[in-house]
């Protein structure tokens, strides 16, 4: 009897071991709860948005993009759906192969190990990008795309693809902005709904207000029907238009600087050393203005309680859960926010470790220094469009970037001096 | 004997249920609906007919003429206390004498109970006069001084510029969200010009990172149909289409609707038929001065 | 039952050689080696593979002779205890002891030239490091010094794409650290791992033989991000590996932007 408990004990246990871990999720595109519920979004206009969502840019076991989207098809094959290789050799489901991780199915920056990623991976959904050689408020074009694939991000979990072919590289770009339009379009159908549909009162033939028993209009809600109403076809086709507009313009608000403004390539470190030094009083002065959020020694310790867009999102998010007075919403706001990763102050950039996120060349700088970082709150100095004010000159930004560029090699900045000594090391004195 | 294989049956039966428990813990991902299959070929075929422009009869301004809108916002209730702000950067200048400048989230004048910086709009204007049209000549300017934005809710109109000033001997950065992303530094004592090119639904906010408790609000519209209530809570907006529906939306930064919506509740506002995004409708007759007075309980800006 | 488990443990050794025989059939052989010292450790590996496999072979064998010959259904002879053989005991201590200090005499030559004894130029100091490695996770970097030949200086140039460039037919040293965690930078194609530590500094040396590019992986879990921590490592003569820096110093100096056409 002993025997036999004891084997269905075992027998329990393997089948329980074996069952759990059975429940992947299915991998499908999730709603922007954030905005949903901001919105006020209840769960039909949901399910309608999401619907229309599926039409347009498909699933990820099936993707697809309107025509309207202006996104190369080939690419997105190889990189949608799931991974698997062809007779010929080439690699499908490059997106989840390489990224889901990460960045989420969705796109969200919410895959299985984002949580455990300082900083966290990037929210295509905004589809606002840091590491661009735009305007501010512009779109990256496919080349940055491209650089951030190929360099990845250095200072943070975001590795090298340069090994990956061009042509992977190539579809993975398109399937980043695939991702990045869909979000937008998420946002613009949910504010569409807010805005413009809602409940309307209801009318009888005569258009006349049909009134329930108090009195008070009965009100029903207008759907989004894009089947029925060819209205809202149109409003919806015209925001898509607007948004592939956005990335199309992105290779014409490229920043191009002035050729008599660029340093010589040859200086003299005497030329070099003045550039520097003009570039120091910049960066302590009240026009740029960087010593007050880098710092006064340039570690970053200037200005520490502001965050980026992502996370200021998700702070008043939560504010406005506190604040909510409707207890359904504020029921559906906080489910939301029990999701939320914990929210990031914006830390300034340590300028002496010589790391740079969006990249060393001094092109890489100085677009950071003209445009400023979108999306987080480090402003630009160059106008903030072809013909607008600026608040540098181009040589002064120059000046800039090579004080920048000086930094990691100034004697504070060298921690490999202050290293332990190492018994095993080899040393030097041969 | 015995007492150790009930130990491990025990221990056994634990480990299964741990192991259901774990299985069970998700990480609450998957709110929110997800696509259904069946109704993607059906709109898809929709959508490759295209769509339809709205319905032109309808747009058609059907009235003559042009009327004023004033009025006021008064508040009810106990006005709230403001704190000052977190000035903890540039205390020299950002104080005075020692005291960072009081926030404005829900500024109520003493004597009158007026409520300020409440934004009112037109939604949809059928007709513009020209006072009011797109672009207007005139630049507009934005100052900030003592860390403090002088002007805490900015209406303009697009195409118009903006002067965005800095009166302060430290330098700050202005950062607009929104439509029309902004955010370049302002040097100490400087001036820099920005013309936005769209317009937005709601005020979206203007922030400093250098100090970052700075706040205002900025409402860039296509027309000149916008007011935001002095320190007295009163308004104007005049030449304001007469003879058809006006669709107004009000705004106030600490309102609880959506996006700061100014949700009403009272018997006027039900009256008004004020909707729940904070919207109200009217329709003045030719030449009509129309003096409406609304007021505004505490619960209604999360009080 | 005799048949059943002796058999089963004769299958461990006829398996194990099978496996080593059939392995180049199945293109599971070591990665082609490049590097000069690599010749000496695989040599070393396979002297050792032979020997323990011999020994392996010959324990397995009798291991099945004892199961089949001693086996309780088929004995019914009463056990014999024996007090042990003196003899014997010394035998089978004194002859592996002599092996395993062969072993370690007969390898300490590669070790020493693998892992102290870095290569000197013609003073006797050893050469600079001509670039340093530093893992961080998930990726590996690279830092050339450039012009003045001194690491963290201002023409130094730094690389995150994953792709080392070094000179074929040189002793080279290679400078490791790691920027965050435990790494190991191991080079399949030169028989070279090193580990590295947060804090401390490593070397690595080797003389490439041939051109082409081959796999760095990393060798120390080091994340999630471990197995997919990769770079490429590409050996070329030496006037076009100084082509490549001056290149990549170029690229670093960049201030011009191309438009792209319309397309």
């Amino acid at each position: 009897m002993k025997l036999v408990l004891r084997k269905l004990a075992l027998l329990c246990c393997l089948a329980a071991v074996t069952v759990v871990g059975c429940d992947y999720p299915d991998p499908d595109f999730r709603m922007n709860m954030v905005e949903a519920v901001s919105n006020d979004t209840g769960p039909e206009y949901q399910q309608e948005i999401s619907d229309v969502l599926g039409a347009m840019f498909g699933t990820p076991d099936d993707r697809h993009a309107m025509p309207g989207t202006g996104l190369d098809q080939g690419r997105l094959r190889l990189a949608a759906g799931p991974t698997w290789t062809a007779e010929g050799g080439s690699n499908h489901g490059l997106y989840r192969r390489h990224c889901v991780h990460c960045h989420g199915i969705t796109g969200d920056g919410r895959g299985p190990t984002a949580r455990f990623l300082n900083p966290y991976p990037r929210d295509y959904r905004p589809a606002v990008y840091k590491f661009k050689s735009t305007y501010n408020p512009s779109k990256p074009t496919d080349e940055d795309l491209r650089r951030v694939l190929a360099n990845g991000v250095p200072g943070t979990a975001m590795p090298s693809f340069a090994l990956l072919p061009g042509s992977e590289v190539e579809a993975l770009v398109e399937y980043v902005k695939y991702l990045s339009i869909r979000g937008q379009m998420e946002t613009e159908l949910i504010r569409y709904v807010y805005d413009e549909l809602g409940e309307e009162e209801t009318e009888d033939e005569n258009g006349n207000t049909i009134l329930d028993p108090n009195g008070e209009p009965v009100m029903r809600r207008i759907p989004l029907d894009v089947e029925k109403d060819a209205e809202q076809r149109e409003v919806i086709l015209e925001i898509l238009a607007e948004i592939v507009d956005g990335w199309n313009a992105a290779n014409d608000e490229i920043i191009v600087p002035e050729e008599e403004q660029i340093p010589d390539d040859v200086r003299s470190a005497a030329e070099i050393a003045a550039s520097v030094e003009k570039g120091r009083k910049l960066f302590y002065g009240t026009d740029a203005n960087c010593v007050k959020c880098h710092g006064p020694t340039g570690l970053g310790d200037g200005q520490q309680d502001d965050q980026d867009n992502w996370n200021k999102a998700h702070k008043l998010f939560l504010a406005s859960v506190a604040k909510e007075t409707d207890p359904a919403i504020a029921s559906a706001k906080e489910k939301v926010a029990e999701t939320l990763y914990p929210v990031r102050n914006a830390i300034p950039r340590d300028l002496r470790q010589g790391v740079y996120r969006g990249g060393r060349r001094r092109i890489d700088l100085f677009w950071k220094v003209y445009a400023g970082i979108a999306g987080t709150p480090m402003p630009g100095l160059g106008p903030a469009s072809e013909g607008a004010t600026g608040t540098l000159s181009e040589e002064e930004m120059w000046n800039v970037v090579d004080y920048v560029l000086s930094l990691p090699y100034e004697a504070p900045s060298r921690p490999q001096k202050a290293l332990p000594e190492n018994p095993n090391a080899i040393s030097s004195a041969g | 004997m015995k007492s150790l294989t009930r130990s491990r049956g025990i221990g056994a039966v634990l480990f299964v249920c741990a192991l259901v428990a774990a299985s069970g813990c998700r990480q609450g991902d998957d709110l929110g609906p997800v696509a259904d299959p069946d109704a993607l070929t059906n709109i898809r075929a929709a959508f490759s007919q295209g769509g339809e422009s709205a319905d032109d009869s309808a747009a058609m301004p059907t009235g003559t003429g042009w009327a004023t809108l004033k009025g006021r916002f008064v508040f009810d209730g106990v006005a709230p206390e403001m704190d000052p702000y977190n000035a903890n950067k540039d205390e020299a200048t950002c104080t005075i004498n020692g005291k960072a400048p009081l926030q404005e989230t829900v500024l109520v004048d003493a004597a009158t109970k007026g409520l300020a910086n409440v934004a009112i709009f037109i939604r949809k204007a059928p007709r513009v006069h020209e006072s009011a049209a797109s672009p207007a000549t005139e630049s507009a300017e934005f100052d900030q001084k003592n860390c403090v934005f002088l002007t805490h809710v900015f209406p303009l109109t697009v195409g118009q510029t903006m002067q965005i000033k800095n009166s302060d001997n430290v330098g700050h950065n202005t950062n607009i969200e929104g439509k029309n992303g902004f955010n370049q530094t302002i040097p100490a004592g400087g001036t820099i010009d920005f013309t936005p090119k769209k317009e937005e639904t709601v005020p979206v906010s203007v922030r400093c990172s250098i100090h970052p408790w700075m706040l205002a609000y900025f409402l860039p519209r296509e027309n000149g149909y916008y007011a935001v209530t002095g320190p007295d809570g009163s308004f104007e907006i005049p030449n304001v289409p007469a003879g058809e529906e006006l669709e107004l939306q009000v705004w106030h930064e600490s309102a609880t609707g959506p996006g700061g919506a100014l949700v009403l509740n009272t018997p006027e506002a039900k009256k008004r038929k004020w909707s729940k995004k904070g919207r109200f409708r009217i329709t003045l007759p030719q030449d009509d001065v129309e003096e409406i007075e609304i007021t505004v309980p505490a619960s209604a800006l999360g009080g | 039952m005799r048949l059943f488990w002796s058999l089963l443990f004769l299958l461990v050794p006829i398996l194990g050689v099978a496996t080593f025989v059939c392995a180049p059939y199945f293109n599971i052989v070591m990665p082609p080696d490049v590097s000069e010292h690599g010749r000496v450790i695989d040599h070393l590996f396979m002297f050792i593979l032979y020997l323990t496999g011999a020994v392996f072979v010959v324990t397995e064998v009798v291991l099945f002779y004892f199961v089949w010959k001693y086996d309780a259904g088929s004995n019914d002879k009463p056990v014999k205890f024996s007090h042990g053989s003196h003899a014997l005991e010394i035998v089978w201590t004194i002859l592996p002891a002599v092996t395993l200090l062969f072993i370690a005499i007969y390898q300490m030559e590669a070790w020493a030239t693998t892992k102290m004894q870095p290569p000197t130029d013609e003073h006797g100091k050893i050469i600079d490091p001509i670039v340093e490695v530093t893992g961080r996770q998930f990726n590996w970097d690279f830092r050339y010094p450039g012009d003045d030949g001194e690491l963290y200086t201002e023409d130094d140039i730094v690389r995150t794409d994953g792709k080392l460039y070094l000179p074929v037919d040189e002793e080279v040293l290679l400078r490791i650290t790691s920027a965050d965690v435990l790494h190991s930078f191991f080079l399949p194609n030169l028989r070279l791992k090193q580990d590295v530590v947060p804090g401390m500094e490593q070397s690595m040396w080797f003389k490439a033989k041939k051109t082409g590019g081959y796999d760095i992986v990393c060798a120390e879990l080091c994340g999630w991000g471990h197995y997919k921590m990769k770079g490429r490592v590409f050996f070329m003569p030496r006037p076009e590996f100084e082509a490549k820096l001056v290149e990549m110093a170029a690229e670093q100096n960049t201030m011009r932007v191309e438009v792209p056409e319309e397309e």
